[in-house]
């Protein structure tokens, strides 16, 4: 009983340590980072939702553009 | 939180190459494991199909059964995606190849150890741990492996947040590992047989810690983050919170590892343990259901996408199974309820409430998603095959629990009956001929079901055959965008 106290308690600390100490904005940025590597779904999510993921690529940073499917 | 994400080498590719061999082998040992279900199931419908064969009997092919669909129809499953995720999230080609590589095939060679030695009867007995010890130690030294490969990717991401399906994926590893190891600590006698170090009741309880543990760190915390990056992708929606995906990390991997005891109630376990398991799962409807709901309300403003997409109705309709099961289960550690249910068919229904409508579901949707980029498609061949494929799985799922929890109500109901007297009123065959229906439609429900894995095999093929040929994706990010 007194390891699972330690591993609630420790469980507990580190959500609310992350928790107030990731802004409203940071949660959503990490939300939407599966979309970062894939211009075209941030593209259509984006168009969708009008949330921006700010962490996607721009595809004309690319050496060359990539097919839709590769993304 | 950062927002860094550093450069890297022009012309850097992920590595698709290791992620396409596992997903193959989803498929195929998706296929193989199902067929033996398949096989069984109509041995207690027709016991003559056991053919007077040792090797054929049920008592052999069911652990089979058993380890093929969970590590090698699930844990290819989760080989593949993970290293899918963990890099496009990363943002990294995984750490080494060859490593990846070995992974590969070790786990295969696992898999193949076990094909061989179950049906000539070299096991522990040991359930869902029946592999013999130069079996487990090859699966410790591939999962290790497994490890080095996952952590590094890690290690050298180019994104500062580590995505919380990654997390999920960790403790995955971590767990699986843990529970692997302690409970196959046993004195090798033969190079084909070992006696285990606990005995008697210590044996029992670690057993089902480990049995538990399968169950929660391979089968919901493993496909849990699965479902936190392809969800989202297929719905093209960020999942709905992503605190409250934190939040579910850390309460189920604190909980999980405690429910183990409610699979040994009314034995010779201390009553406490008992009933420390039994508490420990009822809690554990908690996290779940809030993870299930967090999945669920990803879809919000984006229902009417499930009319046209049949990859993303496989994924939310798991979310739906996940939901069920991970309240049955619940129930069905309460100690009173458990003097009904233990030892019947309801335990099996439950079983494949998650395993089939859950792990199956959201693993065949996931590689809906996942095939078509792998081979340079837009998309699979056949979206109509994909249609008949989750009705095939949704109505082989529903006549299967359905029948098992009819089946199981009945034994239990059956098994307590007593006469005035305190005599039984039915004997076990009268329950088992009782059964024998349910076993018909279980078997129709199951057949439905892996019939659904071959249009997928075939689906499969059409697009491999079809697609310009296996690719490996730049990685892309090299700079800040907006």
């Amino acid at each position: 009983m007194e390891t699972l106290s330690i591993v609630l308690v420790l469980a507990l600390v580190c959500t609310i340590a992350w928790l107030t100490s990731a802004s409203g904005d940071d949660a959503q940025q990490a939300a939407l980072l599966p979309f970062a590597d894939d211009p075209e779904a941030a593209r259509r999510m984006t168009a969708e939702t009008g949330l921006v993921c700010n962490r996607v690529v721009r595809p004309e940073d690319q050496p060359e553009q990539a097919p839709v499917w590769l993304a | 939180m950062s927002h860094a994400i550093s450069a890297g080498s022009p012309g850097e590719t992920y590595n698709y190459s290791v992620v396409r061999h596992f997903t193959l082998m989803t498929l195929i040992w998706g296929i193989v494991g199902m067929a033996l279900g398949v096989f069984i199931a109509a041995q207690l419908v027709w016991p003559h199909l056991n053919f007077d064969l040792p090797w054929t009997s049920f008592g052999r092919i069911r652990p089979l059964h058993t380890n093929l669909v969970i590590f090698a129809f699930g844990g290819n499953a989760l080989l593949a995606t993970s290293l899918y995720v963990v890099q496009r999230t990363s943002r990294v080609r995984l750490i080494s190849d060859s490593i990846a590589g070995f992974v590969f095939w070790g786990w295969q060679a696992v898999i193949a150890a076990m094909v061989v030695s179950y049906p000539l009867g070299y096991t522990t007995s040991k359930e869902y741990a029946e592999m013999e010890w130069p079996i487990a130690l090859l699966a410790t030294i591939v999962w290790i492996a497994y490890a080095w490969v996952f952590f590094g990717t890690i290690a050298k991401r180019r994104v500062s947040h580590i995505y919380v399906g990654n997390w999920f994926y960790g403790a995955f590893i971590i767990v699986t590992a843990m529970v692997h190891i302690v409970n196959h600590m046993l004195v090798p006698v033969t190079l084909l047989k070992s006696y285990p170090i606990y005995s008697g009741a210590t044996d029992a309880m670690v057993q089902w810690w480990y049995g538990h543990s399968v169950v929660g760190f391979i089968l919901s915390v493993g496909f849990l983050g699965m479902m936190y990056y392809f969800i989202p992708k297929q719905a093209e929606r960020p999942i709905y919170s992503y605190r409250l995906s934190i939040v579910h990390f850390w309460a189920i991997i604190s909980l999980y590892i405690w429910a183990g005891p409610h699979h040994l109630h009314y034995t010779a376990l201390p009553d406490w343990v008992q009933s420390l398991g039994m508490v420990m799962s009822v809690i554990l409807l908690a996290p779940s259901w809030g993870g299930m709901i967090n999945g669920m309300m990803t879809l919000s403003g984006a229902w009417h996408k499930l009319r046209t997409d049949p990859v993303l109705r496989f994924l939310v309709v798991s979310l739906a199974f996940y939901g069920m099961s991970t309240f049955e289960g619940p129930m069905m550690a309460i100690k009173t309820v458990n003097a009904l249910s233990h030892y019947t068919d309801w335990t099996i229904g439950h079983v494949h409430a998650g395993a089939l409508g859950w792990v199956a579901m959201i693993s065949i949707g996931t590689l809906y998603h996942m095939i078509p980029k792998l081979w340079g498609r837009e998309q699979m061949n056949s979206v109509a095959l994909i249609n008949a494929h989750f009705w095939l799985s949704t109505i082989g799922t529903v006549l299967y629990i359905a029948s098992m929890w009819v089946n199981g109500i009945t034994q239990g109901l059956m098994w307590r009956a007593i006469n005035e007297d305190g005599t039984l009123t039915y004997s076990f065959v009268e329950a088992l001929q009782a059964s024998h229906p349910g076993y018909v439609v279980r078997l129709i429900g199951g057949g439905l079901f892996a019939s659904g894995m071959l249009l997928m095999a075939y689906n499969t093929w059409r697009t491999v055959r079809a697609g310009s040929g296996a690719v490996d994706a730049s990685i892309p990010g090299l700079a800040m965008a907006r």
